[in-house]
């Protein structure tokens, strides 16, 4: 008995003594840190292609398993080092093919210093993006800053310095990933006496944003050929679609206006039949209910390459599945 | 032991009357289920005439009014909701078009779509009656086409065929005294060509693209006639002594030809020549290859000159040219500015040799237009 009891009691006191661990006290140490993937780069935003501009922010993260109890100053400059980086790996000494600054005239940086307030683990430097639309979709942009180690409180220098990846998107396309319309229903009609027979492409066409009302596709049913004469092509064989205003005819179209991006020679014809241009959604429903959404181009021009050639006619319908809820999101 | 047993079976039943009810929540709550719905009737899409009006749709709900929602979107297409239904009107429509709207009755996530069209005005554009079917006649010799139009449209799309270049379209001008009545105006090149050609107009207006109304200018094709050709009006600079005379080319007999000389050496490029009475600006020649492998033109120039002295290049044909025995060749219709007497086809290449390199050739015809 007096056994029994011993054990019972030295159980009791066993389990009491489980208790004096701290498991809140903290479990590393707070440092200063720039919000940047494994290759510091921090590549999460898009801007949206807008008049009045978007904002993008460089996050300044602090480390720790508890949130601090005093705030830490954070200041960053601009840096270059990760960007020569990124292009010297990348791109040798392929000048033509390297990543750009982020113009001048396209970003605001108004505040480089602030600090983290007690008790938060992150701040966020705004940046404001503007005059978008003087951008080439075909470029990359950068902005690289780094952590001031003179103004900064304890900050952890393998994360002090970041590459930001600016990229834009409108209602109709992106940058961050290729945006591609399909054709269908669509016809191309080379405008000569020996034209042959009309073509009927199936192919998809790599849609790019240019401002916040227009995009940039090849004519046709071109082709970029392969990288190194890519550039060439698209500034010799793309056209300019412009989305204005819903029709008065069907609030839920939009009127486009299409015209050469740059060498080009492409005019916009009469609308004729479903070719009417026209931007809008279409929605395709099953009798059972279910609906899929499309963003489409309707698109009736013609285009020629070499004042030479024949015009060739395109009645072109395309099309991208999308889905309205993931916009949410 | 049977009082203890009543006793306390007595004392359970009392405990459970008093404890049953005082697990009853002390709060009073309403569970009443909003709801919005519109009967499966009045869902229906609703299609006003061009003259507008207004249609009731009823709405059975217990929200109250300033809660649900009710939205159109277009402009045109105007909402007016009430406790228990919504009015849809449209005015009068101005359009050429039928318009489209939807009006969209909700509450949270209960919502009810209505398709509402408009008709518009209708749409006129008439030639000579038809929307399509018209054929209109042209002269060769080109000239002005003037096209009667009835419309109540602006025309300003006024379609020509890429193909059909030789049609342009000048303008479009009102009748006066008839507001309905337009005249088109287009400017027709004359034809050099044998075949009769047409060329469909598309007429479109902004105001009403899906009304498309055609029509075909039909132009007559030109009559060629053979030049009358002697043996004085050839000439060459490189006849082959030994065979193929130079009038063999106009003896309508192709197994005999001509043959530039092979067995002695001209040191310039060896060539056909025509000399003719009158002057001409415009022709077209026709050859027949001998029935031989060897010796076919596949590059020629061809000069002209009005004193057979000065000569001026009229055009170089480098592609089509026949290298097939017996083969024939037309060419297209060749024009100068300047009128000539003297038509010479110096030959720079043959599938035998680069000039100077002998030719031959079976028969050749020259054509000028009728007159």
């Amino acid at each position: 008995m007096k056994h029994k009891i011993t054990i019972i009691l030295l159980f009791v006191i066993a389990l009491a003594a489980c208790n004096s661990y701290d498991f809140e006290q903290e479990q590393y140490r707070n440092e200063v840190n720039l919000l940047s993937n494994s290759e510091l780069v921090y590549d999460r935003q898009v801007a949206k292609l807008k008049d009045d501009g978007d904002t993008i922010y460089l996050v300044a993260g602090l480390s720790g398993s508890q949130l601090s109890t005093k705030p830490f100053k954070v200041a960053v400059i601009e840096a270059d080092s990760l960007f020569n980086a990124y292009n010297r790996t990348n791109f040798d000494i392929d000048k033509a093919r390297f990543a750009r600054w982020l113009p001048d005239e396209c970003f605001t940086f108004p505040q480089t210093q602030t600090q983290i307030p007690a008790g938060q683990f992150q701040v966020k430097f705004p940046i404001y993006l503007h005059n978008l639309d003087i951008l080439s979709p075909d470029t990359t942009y950068f902005l690289n800053y780094k952590i001031d180690s003179l103004k900064t409180d304890a900050f952890n220098s393998r994360k002090k310095e970041v590459l930001l990846r600016i990229y834009m998107e409108n209602e109709f396309a992106t940058t961050k990933t290729n945006t591609f319309y399909n054709y269908t229903s669509s016809y191309i009609i080379t405008l000569s006496k020996d034209g042959g027979v009309p073509k009927r492409p199936t192919s998809s066409n790599q849609v790019f944003p240019l401002g916040p009302d227009s995009v940039r596709m090849l004519a046709g049913d071109e082709t970029f050929g392969d990288y190194k004469s890519a550039l060439n092509n698209i500034n010799r064989m793309s056209i300019k679609v412009t989305v204005g205003e819903k029709t008065t005819k069907n609030p839920l179209a939009r009127s486009v206006t299409i015209e050469p991006y740059r060498t080009i020679e492409a005019e916009q014809m009469p609308p004729i039949d479903m070719y009417d241009n026209t931007y809008l959604i279409n929605v395709i429903s099953t009798p059972d209910g279910r609906s899929t959404y499309y963003k489409e181009f309707r698109l009736h021009y013609k285009y020629r390459l070499q004042p030479t050639q024949p015009f060739k006619e395109v009645k072109a319908i395309l099309r991208m599945e999308y889905n309205p809820r993931a916009d949410l999101l | 032991m049977k009082k203890n047993r009543l006793f306390f079976g007595m004392l359970g039943i009392l405990i459970c009357v008093i404890g049953t009810p005082s697990c009853a929540p002390d709060y009073e709550t309403e569970f009443e289920v909003k709801t919005l719905s519109v009967p499966d009737r009045d869902l229906a899409p609703i299609l006003f005439g061009l003259e507008g009006g207004q249609k009731e749709v009823r709405v059975e709900t217990n929200v109250n009014t300033e809660n649900w929602k009710v939205t159109s979107n277009a402009d045109w297409c105007k909402v007016a909701k009430s406790a228990d239904k919504v009015v849809i009107s449209a005015a009068a429509s101005e359009l050429y078009v039928t318009r489209i709207a939807q009006v969209t009755i909700a509450y949270g996530h209960q919502s009810y779509d209505i398709p509402v069209r408009q008709i518009g005005k209708e749409s006129i554009l008439l030639v000579e009656g038809k929307r399509n079917g018209v054929i209109k006649e042209m002269a060769e010799m080109g000239g002005t086409l003037s096209v009667n139009v009835s419309s109540n449209l602006v025309i300003d799309y006024v379609s020509i065929p890429d193909t059909t270049q030789w049609v342009r379209f000048l303008s479009v001008t009102e009748i006066p005294g008839n507001a309905t009545e337009k005249l088109l105006t287009f400017e027709i090149d004359p034809s050099f060509d044998s075949s009769i050609r047409y060329s469909t107009i598309i007429l479109q207006s902004s105001l009403n693209f899906d009304y498309v109304t055609t029509f075909v200018i039909k132009q007559k094709n030109v009559e060629y006639t053979q030049v009358p050709l002697s043996e004085s009006m050839l000439s060459t600079n490189a006849q082959e002594p030994n065979e193929g005379p130079i009038r063999n080319l106009i003896d309508n007999n192709p197994s005999t030809f001509f043959h530039s000389a092979w067995s002695v050496t001209i040191s310039e490029a060896h060539y056909l020549q025509v000399t003719l009475e009158n002057p001409i600006n415009l022709f077209k020649f026709w050859y027949q290859n001998r029935n031989n492998s060897n010796g076919k033109p596949i590059d020629i120039t061809i000069k002209i000159s009005m004193d057979g002295s000065n000569w001026t290049d009229l055009t170089q044909i480098t592609s089509g040219l026949p290298t097939g025995a017996s083969s024939q060749y037309e060419s297209e219709l060749l024009r100068s500015s300047t009128s000539f007497k003297y038509i010479r086809w110096v030959v720079n290449k043959t599938n035998s040799g680069t000039a100077p390199t002998f030719f031959n050739m079976a028969e050749f015809k020259l054509y000028v237009l009728k007159q």
